[in-house]
């Protein structure tokens, strides 16, 4: 399930050999989750993770159902930025901004006032209520602390718009700087389990994330730690994933896909497969029943047509229009994709 | 017009590019020397810029969107945009 499969290739999908086992499992989920609203244990998720391919339909009606239940129907719409490309000296093998790696993309600096309001403008304009300021670094430096403390209430209060910033790892002071300055919430990504990120990452390791997420907890910011899915992690690596994050609450988690980088060192991995995308979105809901769960990047090439079924299994919140280095599908075809599955826009606040 | 040399997407010369057909990914180098591109990309548009060879796409202009390896238009350069 988790080697990823060409997709030229039609995947057989295998079939239960126990279906009263599944539809029991899952019944002992819906209670638990919907009738006594108490989050499943580990061990419970694990058991919904070994169903076989054709219970996932099943197990995203659920999920679904967790989500209506716990957020209700709204979806979350975010514009994000990349504000400072490129350049960044970590070694994350993802990704196409690290100086480590021969990627096409060019480093640049810090865009001017004019430039980032101008695309909160557009953010806004799209009706999202979230704009979230990207940077590839490895922490904030004190120039790049001052320019985001002024740029964050200049974007909010020339949009009304919430503002996010993703910006690496913090100090205790960053974290309360950007607390004074209004951020909203901050993104802090995982990316992946603890006992796979040194397979990912060599320049700084998974504790100093984890760090950075309870300082944004402590300075009272929403915390935002997503995903990266499909760089190689077993099921069962991604269940401690789910695990991990569980045990720091983030009030929103966005999930991306590998979308394979050319220069990077997995660049010659293939995207997983769809049904296999739609499964685990639905165990992220099914684990983070109260979560914000957002679409990031990487849906449009593996999810392609399914893009509207990840709606239904779990997910409440999408980044619209463009990413941070690649391009998004149309706006125009995520607007009319909620219209047409009855999900109105609006914010989604934390979960008290 | 201005003749497509270069593959915008792997800056190869354009006969000897086998296919970079990513239809999510802005240009990243110039279609007439083939040099990296300095790429802005917002929500809803991009903006690539060639230090010798202007500016590409732009603000909301549709052509913003997936054409990465469409004949693109070269326009005047834009200074002090972008390093
Ligand atoms: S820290 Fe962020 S920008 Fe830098 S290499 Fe890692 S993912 Fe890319
Ligand atoms: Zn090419
Ligand atoms: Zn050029």
């Amino acid at each position: 399930m988790t080697e990823p499969t060409p997709t030229a290739t039609p995947v057989a999908i295998g079939f239960t050999r126990d279906p009263a086992g599944a539809r029991e499992l899952l019944a002992r989920a819906s209670g638990a989750l919907l009738d006594d609203r108490r989050p499943l244990a580990d061990e419970e998720l694990a058991a919904l993770a070994a169903l076989p391919d054709d219970q996932v339909v099943p197990l995203a009606a659920l999920a679904h159902q967790v989500r209506l239940a716990w957020r209700g129907p709204n979806v979350e719409v975010e514009g994000i930025l990349s504000a400072r490309t490129g350049g960044c000296p970590e070694d994350c093998h993802f990704c196409s901004q690290s100086s480590r790696f021969d990627s096409p993309v060019k480093a640049t600096p810090f865009l001017d006032d004019a430039e980032v309001l101008a695309a909160a403008r557009e953010t806004a304009g799209l009706g999202a209520s979230e704009f979230c300021i990207v940077l590839a670094v490895r922490g904030p430096d004190a120039r790049t602390l001052a320019r985001l403390t002024e740029l964050v209430p200049m974007v909010r209060a020339e949009t009304g718009l919430n503002v996010a910033v993703s910006a690496g790892i913090l100090t205790d002071d960053d974290a309360r700087r950007l607390a004074e300055a209004g951020v909203h919430r901050y993104n802090h990504n995982l990316e992946t389990a603890r006992s796979f990120f040194g397979s990912i990452v060599t320049t700084h390791r998974w504790e100093e994330r984890a760090e950075t997420c309870r300082l944004v907890r402590e300075h009272q910011m929403e915390l935002c730690s997503g995903v990266l899915l499909g760089m190689g992690e077993t099921d069962a690596q991604r269940l401690e994933l789910l695990s991990q994050l569980r045990d720091l609450q983030p009030d929103e988690v966005p999930i991306n896909f590998l979308n394979p980088r050319p220069g990077t060192p997995l660049a010659d991995r293939q995207p997983i497969d769809a049904w296999e995308a739609i499964r685990w979105i639905a165990l992220f809901r099914l684990g983070l029943p109260g979560t914000i769960l957002r679409y990031a990047g990487g849906r449009e090439v593996t999810l392609r047509d399914l893009q509207a079924m990840g709606m239904t299994a779990g997910i409440n919140a999408l980044i619209i229009g463009n990413y941070l280095t690649t391009l998004g599908r149309s706006p125009d075809e995520d607007l009319r994709m909620l219209e047409d599955l009855r999900m109105p826009v609006g914010a989604l606040s934390a979960v008290i | 017009m201005t003749a497509v040399a270069f593959c915008t997407g792997c800056g190869r010369p354009r006969e000897r590019c086998a296919g970079c057909g990513r239809s999510l990914d802005p240009p990243r180098f110039c279609p007439t020397c083939g040099r990296r591109m300095a790429v802005v990309v917002t929500p809803l548009s991009w903006r690539a810029r060639c230090l010798e060879h202007g500016t590409l796409g732009g603000d909301g202009e549709p052509e913003g969107r997936p054409r990465a390896h469409a004949g693109v238009e070269v326009s005047p350069d834009t200074p002090g945009e972008l390093d």
